[in-house]
C-alpha cells in the first residue's frame, strides 16, 4: 500500500540565510552582529517586563521586516515556545515559591498541596523569566536570516578575528549540506544491511548503531577536508598575513547611526541596572 | 614559457617505491596535450608536481629536475607555481569553497589582496568568459555538475595563469556535459593561447576536440609521447589498458586496413570511402538475430511518483518491468531521479504514489532489512558502505545481523570472497585496499546476502577502464552463471552499450524510453533529452550508409564479447 504524504509534511524549514533583499539585508554584517550582541546584553541586564515585552514586539516587527515567510520559522517558533514552557514548569516544580521570595509578598491564586500553592508572584516571576528568554529568539533569527555567512565571516575578520578562523565559519556552512548528504547515504547503506535505526530498536542498540555510521562519516569527511585544503592552497589561501573579502560591505551612514543608537541603548540599560533599587518591576 | 622534466623521479614519503620514474618530458608554450594512463600510472602525481602541491603540501623525495619557464622547481615557492599553473580539480565540489559563484571566482583574488572594486570587475569579466555572468549570486547547491566545473575554471582563469591543468575533468560529468566541457577548454585554448594539459583516462571523450600530443603513462613511466593519430594506430592503448575509440574498435573488427595517416583522432574528418565496402561486407555476414525468450517478471514498478520537497516531483508516474535474469540499465542525466528509484526500492524513501513489487510481492509490506534479502544495492561510493576494519567482518556484517549461525556465516563469506577474487585478502584490513578493491568488497558484502536483484549505482565512477572491465566482466558472469538479475544506473555510454541489453531512460523525472540499448542509442534526439550523446559507433554506421544502426551496434558488441571470451 502506498501512502500519500501530505505536501505540507515535506515543507523544508531551515535556519540559514534567506535572501529577500529587505531593508535589514542591506545593513552591514557588523551592524547586525553588534545589534545581536547588544540585544543579548540588554536582555541579560533586565527583569523588567515592560522592557522585555517591548523587545519581543520590536523583535517580531524586525522579523516581519526581514520578509522571511512565516512558514520557514514556524516549526522553530513552536519548538522554542514548548521548550521554554517546559523549562518554566520545571522551575516551578523545583522551587515553587521562588517568585514570592524574590518579590517579598504572597498572594495565593490556586491552593495546592504542600508549598506547591501557585502564588500570583510566582506566576508573574515565571512569565517574566520565560519571556525574557524568549525575547532573544526573534533577534537571533533576524541575524541568521539576514546576514550572509561570508559577509559575517568578513565582519568577524574586520572586528579582529584572524581570517583563517573567520573563513572556517564560512567553510563550515558551505560544506554542512555535503556532510549531511554523506550521512544520509551511509545511514541508508547501513539500514539496508540490517542496522536498525528506528524506534523499534532498544535505546542502547540504537546508540551503538548510530555510532557505526560515525566511523565512515568521519573518514569520508577527513578525505574531503584534505582535498578542500589542497584546493585552497592551490588558489593561494594562507599566502599573506591578511586577505581581502569580496563580500565585505563598507559601513554606510545608516549603519553608523544604527550602531550609535545601539550603543546608547546598551549604556542606558546598564545604567538602569546599576541605579535601580528593585530588580523586578512588579506593579501589583 | 616551457615546462621541462628531465630524469625526474618522485617517491611519496609513505611509499617504498617511486611513483614517478625517470620522466623526460618537454611541453612548449601554447601546446595542448593529454596525459593518459590507467589508475596508479602516476599521471595525477605528475600533475601535482606541476602545480606545486608536490613537494610543498605533499611530502616525498625528488630526484632529477623540473624547470618551469627556465626556473628550477627546487628554487620555487608554492605561490610561484600557482601564479603560473592553474589547476581545475577532479572533484569540483571540493574546489568550490565560496558560498556563491562570484565569491568562489574571487577566492584567489581575495588571497592576493586585490582591491574590492578591481576584484568585482575581474569576476564579472571572467564569469562572462565561461558564460556564468547571469548566475553570479547562485549558491553551489543550485548548480549542475557542468556549471560547477565552469566555476572552477573561472576561479583559475581569474588569476591570469600561463598553464591550465585539468585533472580528470570528465570524471563526474554526463556525456553531453562532458562534450561541452571539452569544447569550452578548446575554445579557451584557442582564444588565450595558454598551455593546456588535460589528465584523463577517457581518451575518446577528450579527443572530441583536437589535441597536439598524447602522453601515455603506465607504472610511473612515460610509455609513449606521440601525435594522436600515431598513438591510436599503435597497439599501445590496448596494451596499457586504455579504451580506444569505439569506431576504431569497429574498424579493426571489420578488418579495415587503417594507416597512421588516417584521421583517427578526429572521426568527423575521417575518410571512410575506401573502407565502406569492407564494413558493409562485415555487417552483412552477421547471423540472424534471435528474439530473446520471455522470462517471468522480477521487478515491477508501477506509477512511481516521489517528491523531496512536496513541490517538484523527482519522479513522476514511472513504470517499468525487469525480467528474471535480465541485465538492464537505467540512464539519465545527474539529478534526473535515477538514484531516487534505487532509494524507493531499498525502502529508505516511501513513494508518494505507485507500487513496487518483486516476484509479485508488494515491497511496502516489507521493512528495509527484509527488502535487502531480495534487493542488494551497491552504492556509488564504497567509503559510504564500509563500516568495519577487517574485510571478513565487513562482508559478514549483513549475515550476522540476521543472527545466522557463525559456522554458516564463515562458509558463505568465504564463498562470496572467492567469487569476488578477494580470498587472499580475507584477513586484511580494509584500509590496505585500493578504491577498486574496496568496490569489490562492497559487492561481496551484498552478494553474500543472496539477493534476487542486484542494483549497481554508477559502478564505473572512480575506476579506470582496466578495473571496471574486470569488475563488470565478473558481474556479467554472475548474471549468466547464477542468473542474478542486474540493474545498473549509469551515464557511461560504453559500459551500458557493452553489458546491458535493455535501457530505461529517465529525463526530467519522467520515463522517456524503455527499449533495447542499441535501439535507444540509435536515437540521437532521445539521447540528447537525457544529456547523453550518440557514440562514434552510431556515427560510423551512418557514415557507412547502414540504415539499421541498432543491428550494426548489436553485431559489433557480440563480436567484442566473443573476442573477449
Amino acid at each position: 500500500m502506498s501512502r500519500v504524504v501530505s505536501k505540507s509534511a515535506k515543507m523544508k524549514f531551515g535556519i540559514n540565510y534567506v535572501n529577500t533583499n529587505s531593508a535589514l539585508h542591506q545593513l552591514n554584517g557588523i551592524t547586525k552582529f553588534l545589534l545581536f550582541i547588544a540585544w543579548v546584553t540588554v536582555v541579560l541586564t533586565t527583569f523588567d517586563l515592560r522592557i522585555i515585552v517591548s523587545m519581543i514586539i520590536v523583535g517580531m516587527a524586525l522579523l516581519k521586516i526581514s520578509r522571511v515567510p512565516f512558514a520557514v520559522y514556524r516549526p522553530l517558533l513552536i519548538a522554542t515556545a514548548s521548550v521554554l514552557s517546559l523549562n518554566a514548569l520545571f522551575m516551578f516544580l523545583l522551587a515553587p515559591s521562588q517568585g514570592s521570595e524574590l518579590i517579598g509578598s504572597e498572594t495565593v491564586l490556586v491552593p495546592l498541596w504542600g508549598n506547591y500553592s501557585l502564588t500570583q508572584e510566582t506566576l508573574y516571576y515565571l512569565i517574566t523569566v520565560t519571556l525574557k528568554y524568549f525575547s532573544m529568539f526573534p533577534m537571533a533569527l533576524v541575524f541568521v536570516f539576514t546576514t550572509h555567512p561570508t559577509e559575517f565571516a568578513a565582519s568577524l575578520n574586520r572586528l579582529g578575528l584572524p581570517y583563517k578562523i573567520a573563513y572556517a565559519v564560512s567553510l563550515t556552512l558551505r560544506y554542512l549540506p555535503e556532510v549531511k548528504k554523506d550521512f544520509v547515504n551511509i545511514m541508508h547503506a547501513q539500514q539496508a544491511r540490517g542496522v536498525d535505526l528506528s524506534r523499534n530498536a532498544p535505546f542502547f542498540t540504537r546508540m551503538k548503531n548510530v555510532a557505526s555510521i560515525l566511523g565512515p562519516l568521519i573518514f569520508s569527511s577527513l578525505d574531503r577536508a584534505d582535498e578542500i585544503s589542497n584546493a585552497m592552497t592551490l588558489r593561494g589561501f594562507g599566502r599573506h598575513k591578511t586577505r581581502n573579502w569580496y563580500s565585505l560591505k563598507p559601513l554606510t551612514n545608516v549603519d553608523k547611526s544604527f550602531i550609535s543608537l545601539i550603543l546608547l541603548i546598551v549604556v542606558a540599560a546598564i545604567a538602569k541596572r546599576y541605579f535601580e533599587s528593585q530588580l523586578f518591576w512588579y506593579p501589583f | 614559457m616551457t615546462i621541462e622534466f628531465s630524469d625526474f623521479s618522485f617517491r611519496y614519503e609513505s611509499l617504498d617505491k617511486p611513483t614517478l620514474k625517470h620522466i623526460n618530458l618537454r611541453i612548449e608554450q601554447g601546446e595542448k596535450i593529454v596525459i593518459i594512463g590507467p589508475s596508479g600510472s602516476g599521471k595525477s602525481t605528475l600533475g601535482q608536481c606541476l602545480n606545486g602541491l608536490i613537494p610543498e603540501a605533499i611530502k616525498g623525495e625528488i630526484s632529477g629536475s623540473l624547470t618551469i619557464n627556465g626556473r628550477a622547481s627546487s628554487q620555487m615557492k608554492l605561490h610561484h607555481f600557482t601564479e603560473q599553473v592553474g589547476t581545475v580539480l577532479q572533484d569540483t565540489d571540493s574546489q568550490f569553497v565560496g558560498l556563491s559563484i562570484a565569491e568562489d571566482i574571487a577566492f584567489a583574488l581575495e588571497n592576493q589582496l586585490v582591491e574590492q572594486q578591481e576584484m568585482r570587475a575581474l569576476v564579472q569579466s571572467t564569469a562572462q568568459m565561461v558564460d556564468l555572468d547571469d548566475l553570479l549570486h547562485h549558491s553551489p547547491h543550485d548548480l549542475s555538475g557542468g556549471q560547477k566545473q565552469r566555476v572552477s575554471l573561472a576561479g583559475v582563469m581569474v588569476d591570469d595563469v600561463d598553464v591550465l591543468l585539468f585533472d580528470e575533468p570528465l570524471a563526474s560529468l554526463d556525456p553531453k556535459t562532458g562534450k561541452a566541457a571539452i569544447e569550452i577548454i578548446d575554445t579557451l585554448h584557442q582564444q588565450s593561447g595558454k598551455t593546456t594539459i588535460i589528465i584523463e583516462h577517457r581518451l575518446e571523450d577528450v579527443l572530441h576536440r583536437p589535441v597536439d600530443r598524447i602522453i601515455l603513462m603506465d607504472n610511473g613511466e612515460i610509455v609513449a609521447d606521440l601525435a594522436p593519430n600515431a598513438l591510436l594506430h599503435s597497439p599501445l592503448l590496448e596494451k596499457h589498458g586504455i579504451r580506444e575509440p569505439l569506431f576504431l574498435s569497429a574498424l579493426k573488427a571489420a578488418q579495415c586496413d587503417i594507416t597512421p595517416q588516417d584521421s583517427l583522432a578526429n572521426f568527423a574528418q575521417f575518410d571512410l570511402t575506401q573502407h565502406k565496402q569492407t564494413i558493409q561486407n562485415w555487417y552483412h555476414q552477421r547471423p540472424v538475430a534471435t528474439a530473446p525468450s520471455q522470462a517471468a517478471t522480477l521487478l515491477d514498478v508501477k506509477g512511481l511518483t516521489y517528491s523531496y520537497d512536496g513541490e517538484k516531483n523527482a519522479l513522476e508516474e514511472v513504470s517499468f518491468k525487469v525480467n528474471q535474469g535480465e541485465f538492464v540499465s537505467i540512464l539519465g542525466k545527474n539529478g534526473s531521479g535515477k538514484s531516487t528509484i534505487t532509494k524507493l526500492i531499498m525502502g529508505v524513501l516511501e513513494p508518494d504514489a505507485g507500487h513496487i513489487a518483486i516476484n509479485g510481492q508488494d515491497l511496502s509490506e516489507l521493512s528495509i532489512f527484509e527488502r535487502s534479502a531480495k534487493v542488494g544495492v551497491v552504492m556509488q561510493n564504497p567509503n559510504h558502505m564500509i563500516s568495519h576494519h577487517m574485510i571478513f567482518d565487513e562482508v559478514a556484517f549483513g549475515l550476522r545481523n540476521r543472527n545466522m549461525d557463525e559456522a554458516l556465516v564463515e562458509s558463505k563469506v568465504t564463498r562470496a570472497l572467492e567469487l569476488c577474487g578477494l580470498s587472499k585478502y580475507r584477513h586484511w584490513p580494509i584500509e590496505a585496499l585500493s578504491y577498486g578493491q574496496k568496490k569489490r568488497v562492497t559487492i561481496a558484502s551484498i552478494l553474500v546476502l543472496e539477493p534476487e536483484l542486484l542494483i549497481l549505482d554508477e559502478p564505473t565512477s572512480g575506476q579506470d577502464y582496466r578495473n571496471y572491465t574486470s569488475m563488470l566482466a565478473f558481474i556479467h558472469e554472475l548474471n549468466r552463471e547464477l542468473g542474478i538479475t542486474v540493474v545498473i544506473i549509469s551515464h557511461d555510454m560504453h559500459l551500458v552499450l557493452e553489458y546491458t541489453t535493455r535501457a530505461v531512460v529517465i529525463a526530467d523525472s519522467k520515463l522517456i524510453a524503455n527499449a533495447p540499448v542499441t535501439e535507444v542509442f540509435s536515437q540521437p534526439e532521445l539521447l540528447a533529452k537525457a544529456n547523453l550523446a550518440p557514440t562514434s559507433l552510431y556515427e560510423l554506421a551512418k557514415k557507412a550508409d547502414i540504415e539499421q544502426t541498432d543491428d550494426f551496434m548489436h553485431y559489433f558488441i557480440r563480436c567484442e564479447q566473443e573476442r573477449a571470451a
